[in-house]
């Protein structure tokens, strides 16, 4: 066994180090911090305002998606003209509108939910929602108009829940329009708020 | 004259105050509060009255102008501009078509004047964000008057919301 080395003991003397002065700014900084920041934790929501006006002629149609709550228990979904919108699969999703909705391609559809309660009506909402996201699963506005007795806690529940499901459903399967499957649980991420009876006038 | 009272000295055993765990303490409750504390400071407290709705939503504020709706008045940037009657505006304080707040939109308007001549200045107004407004509004108020607030919004020039919620176990 080799003998232990023995470690040379510097013959420095014991330094202090002042530390008064960093623990002072510390401390002040603790309170300057416990007095300006806020202890809510807060976020937001954003959407946009669906502007009232004439709209332009336009020959090609475009994908229109309007749900109006009229009160905790009943519902409208409007879609607009589909003729000649691109589609993943356009045979069956006709076929699923054709036997839930009223309406046609050239026209548009038109379906009435009735729910027992406020909670019931989201979750019907977003249950036709996922039919229709998974028919044009490339659109991402919503329109969302509501009657004016609707509670404003309701509202920001439904602009919820049509813009994604929550943890607690399951993730649906879509197919794009290069024919790719997966998974998701967005549906219509971009709200364009409307009150019922029109859009909110520029002018 | 008045004669000074001559103070007794006490002798007391010097104390040492062992302080080294307060501080300890303090240090640590300052790295996790400078840990926490959002990058975003903005100043979201809703003004008194107002009980937020609830939403599985996250994300942040974008610096703007507060709009905030309570049961009995409307405020931006924390100062009241409007009172509500019985649970609606007054009619002197509507506009002609009873859906435009006159002194609201009036605010807005001379807030999104300043911002684009500060901006003009600047660069291309072109670049900038779209303007958007902070709104605060108490959960239980009734559609018919939040949208009045959201149609004075857009009068004035601002096209985009964002709606300032709590998150639903907060409720």
């Amino acid at each position: 066994m080799q003998p232990k080395k023995k470690k040379r003991r510097h013959g420095l003397p014991p330094e202090e180090v002042n530390i008064v002065s960093l623990l002072d700014i510390l401390t002040t900084l603790l309170f300057f911090i416990l007095m300006v920041m806020s202890f809510s934790n807060f976020s937001i929501m954003e959407a946009e305002a669906l502007l009232a006006g004439n709209p332009a002629e336009q020959k090609k149609n475009i994908f229109a998606l309007r749900v109006i709550i009229q009160n905790p228990t009943y519902a409208t979904v409007q879609l607009g003209p589909i003729e000649g919108l691109k589609m993943p699969d356009p045979n069956s999703f006709y076929d699923y509108l054709k036997k839930n909705y009223s309406g046609n391609p050239q026209v548009g559809y038109f379906k009435k939910l009735n729910a027992k309660n406020n909670t019931d009506l989201l979750l019907k909402i977003q249950d036709t929602l996922v039919m229709i996201k998974k028919g044009f699963p490339h659109e991402h506005k919503i329109v969302l108009a509501f009657s004016d007795q609707v509670e404003y806690q309701n509202m920001v529940l439904a602009m919820n829940e049509v813009q994604s499901l929550s943890e607690n459903r399951d993730a649906f399967q879509i197919t794009t329009l290069v024919g790719s499957k997966e998974k998701t649980r967005i549906l219509f991420p971009s709200v364009v708020l409307a009150e019922a009876s029109g859009g909110m006038d520029k002018k | 004259m008045s004669i000074k009272k001559r103070r007794k000295k006490i002798d007391l055993p010097a104390g040492n105050v062992n302080i080294t765990s307060l501080l300890d303490v303090l240090t640590v409750l300052l790295f996790f509060l400078i840990q926490s504390m959002s990058v975003n400071s903005m100043y979201l407290d809703p003004p008194k009255g107002i009980r937020l709705p609830a939403s599985r939503i996250n994300a942040d504020a974008e610096e703007s102008v507060r709009v905030a709706l309570s049961k009995d008045a409307l405020s931006v940037d924390g100062n009241v501009i409007t009172t509500l009657v019985n649970g609606n505006y007054q009619q002197k304080d509507l506009d002609k078509d009873h859906k435009t707040i006159k002194a609201l939109k009036k605010i807005l308007e001379n807030q999104l004047q300043k911002k684009h001549a500060f901006y003009k200045d600047v660069g291309d107004l072109k670049n900038l964000n779209p303007d958007k407004v902070i709104i605060q509004a108490d959960k239980e108020l009734p559609f018919k008057l939040v949208k009045n607030m959201l149609h004075t919004i857009v009068v004035a020039g601002y096209f985009n919301y964002q709606f300032v919620v709590v998150p639903e176990n907060k409720k």
